[in-house]
């Protein structure tokens, strides 16, 4: 464990010292070193306005992932319902989603709703359904018939049994779906917000890099960076290790 | 005709069953009475878990009828009467066995009472497994699984218990441990019980009546009666006689 800290302790420092040489080296507003760009975050920090921004792309970020989900989850569940579901979901639904790019997407939602909160947060949803559709329908199709055939002499209710069996055996599914998303809807939603919106961490990423303030660009590409890692490390794996052993047989 | 314990609970009328072009129940017919231990007795493969299945209205029947209580088995109603153990637990690996015991109720009701509480708890106890409540399925050996199942089954107190080999698998001891601890709760629950097994020995162990199923397409070979009394003694020398006139039926061939 001890050894463990202490690589990662040098990796980073190695890190930092290479970006303050390189950057000392060179001497160029368009290559701040290390120290400018934590001047800048610890400024953007100290604004209640840097904190307005990050917690709108945050809330984005939340919202179009859980439409996403919500949508995703659907489609990837309701083939086991229907044939007629799993025709238009395996060769409609998922190709689609799959294979548009992001950006297209972006570029489509602003021609539609302008600069507006809907932009980055559809673009986010269009942009999670694959992975959620993919991971549940997996999830779907490893299903225990046996615990759901049990279930079956308990109650004709099947609403009752999606809730209480099958959605519990499709959480590992979701969850893992989850963890991808949030990464994926973290690299839209920048982009969403340079394209399509009027605040935001992409926004500011786009103003700073028009008035040439590169090390606010580096500040703010920090910021997403910590998010990433806090939720990533501190969320997901928090959540990973508390509650989802239970489905770790 | 068998001398009758009680009121009849159960009649099954022709029960015909078939998948695609293989036969597997030929006109099977029998009732079940009020308090009745009856064991369905058959070659492996024969057909007999199909016949639970389709009380339990896991399968569709082809031809024949069902009654429980008088009624024709149409309505969902019957459910809360019966519970199912299977021959394999069927435990939901991410919830403790007191929560998958909660789960027959969760089921079956919706939602579960503080009263409700006390009666999970009362079936961990009647399985002796009180203080493995908080034990995921993964941490119990087979029989206590075995164990945690049957009282998911019987926390709903069922009037029907229908148990599909439920010891299949399990080694000598922990199987006439479970034996003995089944006939003590059917006795003092004063449930009507259908047993399915290839056992000789187990049905007339268990036991009132035994239905002696052929092998496919599946007929009701004979009903046998047990006029053992209870408790019964697996040395008696009558299971011994019993088990070799069984056996004799299907020509000695291994029921296994």
């Amino acid at each position: 464990m001890r050894a463990k800290i202490f690589y990662s302790v040098f990796a980073i420092s190695a890190f930092l010292v290479l970006w303050f040489v390189i950057s000392g080296y060179y001497n160029s507003p368009l290559f701040p070193g290390p120290i400018e760009t934590v001047y800048a975050f610890f400024s953007i920090l100290a604004t209640q306005d840097g904190w307005y921004q990050i917690g709108v792309t945050c809330y984005r970020v939340f919202v179009g992932t859980l439409f996403g989900s919500c949508v995703g989850a659907l489609c990837g569940i309701l083939p086991r319902y229907s044939k007629m579901a799993e025709y238009t979901v395996k060769s409609v639904v998922y190709p689609l989603f799959e294979s548009i790019p992001s950006l297209c997407w972006v570029l489509i939602f602003v021609v539609w709703f302008g600069l507006s909160e809907m932009t980055p947060i559809l673009a986010i949803t269009a942009a999670v359904i694959p992975f959620f559709i993919i991971n549940i329908w997996e999830g779907v199709k490893e299903l225990d018939e046996s615990l759901i055939e049990m279930a079956h002499t308990c109650t004709r209710n099947r609403l009752r049994i999606l809730q209480k069996v099958i959605m519990p055996m499709l959480y590992p599914y979701a969850f893992s779906a989850f963890k991808t998303s949030f990464e994926v809807a973290w690299k839209v939603v920048i982009l969403g917000e340079v394209f399509g919106a009027a605040c935001g961490i992409g926004y500011m990423l786009w103003i700073s890099y028009e008035v040439y303030a590169i090390e606010y660009v580096f500040a703010w590409t920090l910021c997403c960076a910590i998010i990433i890692i806090v939720f990533d490390y501190g969320g997901f794996n928090y959540i990973d290790r508390r509650y989802m052993r239970r489905w770790k047989r | 005709m068998e001398e009758v314990k009680g009121k009849e609970v159960l009649r099954i009328e022709g029960l015909h069953k078939r998948f695609g072009a293989l036969v597997v129940l030929d006109d099977v017919s029998f009732d079940i009475c009020q308090g009745e231990f009856i064991c369905a007795l058959g070659p492996s493969g024969c057909g007999k878990t199909t016949i639970l299945r389709i009380i339990a209205q896991l399968a569709h029947l082809d031809e024949g009828r069902i009654f429980i209580h008088g009624n024709e088995l149409i309505t969902e109603g019957y459910l809360d009467d019966l519970s199912v153990v299977f021959q394999e637990p069927r435990l939901l690996y991410w919830r403790t066995v007191e929560e998958n015991v909660k789960l027959a109720l969760e089921l079956k009701r919706g939602r579960v009472s503080d009263r409700d509480e006390a009666v999970v708890k009362k079936a961990l106890s009647m399985v002796g497994l009180s203080d493995f409540g908080d034990a995921f399925p993964h941490e119990l050996s087979g029989g206590m699984k075995q164990r945690a199942a049957l009282a998911r089954a019987l926390v709903t107190e069922p009037s029907i218990l229908l148990m599909d080999e439920p010891l299949t698998g399990l080694d000598l001891r922990t199987r006439e441990d479970l034996q003995d601890e089944i006939l003590r709760i059917w006795k003092e629950r004063d449930m009507t019980a259908i047993f399915v097994t290839h056992d000789p020995q187990e049905a007339i162990y268990m036991a009132d009546r035994i239905i002696v199923l052929s092998d496919r397409p599946t007929k009701v070979k004979e009903v046998l009666k047990v006029s053992l009394n209870r408790p019964r003694n697996r040395d008696d020398q009558r299971i011994k006689e019993l088990e070799k006139y069984i056996r004799a039926l299907f020509g000695y061939k291994k029921l296994e």
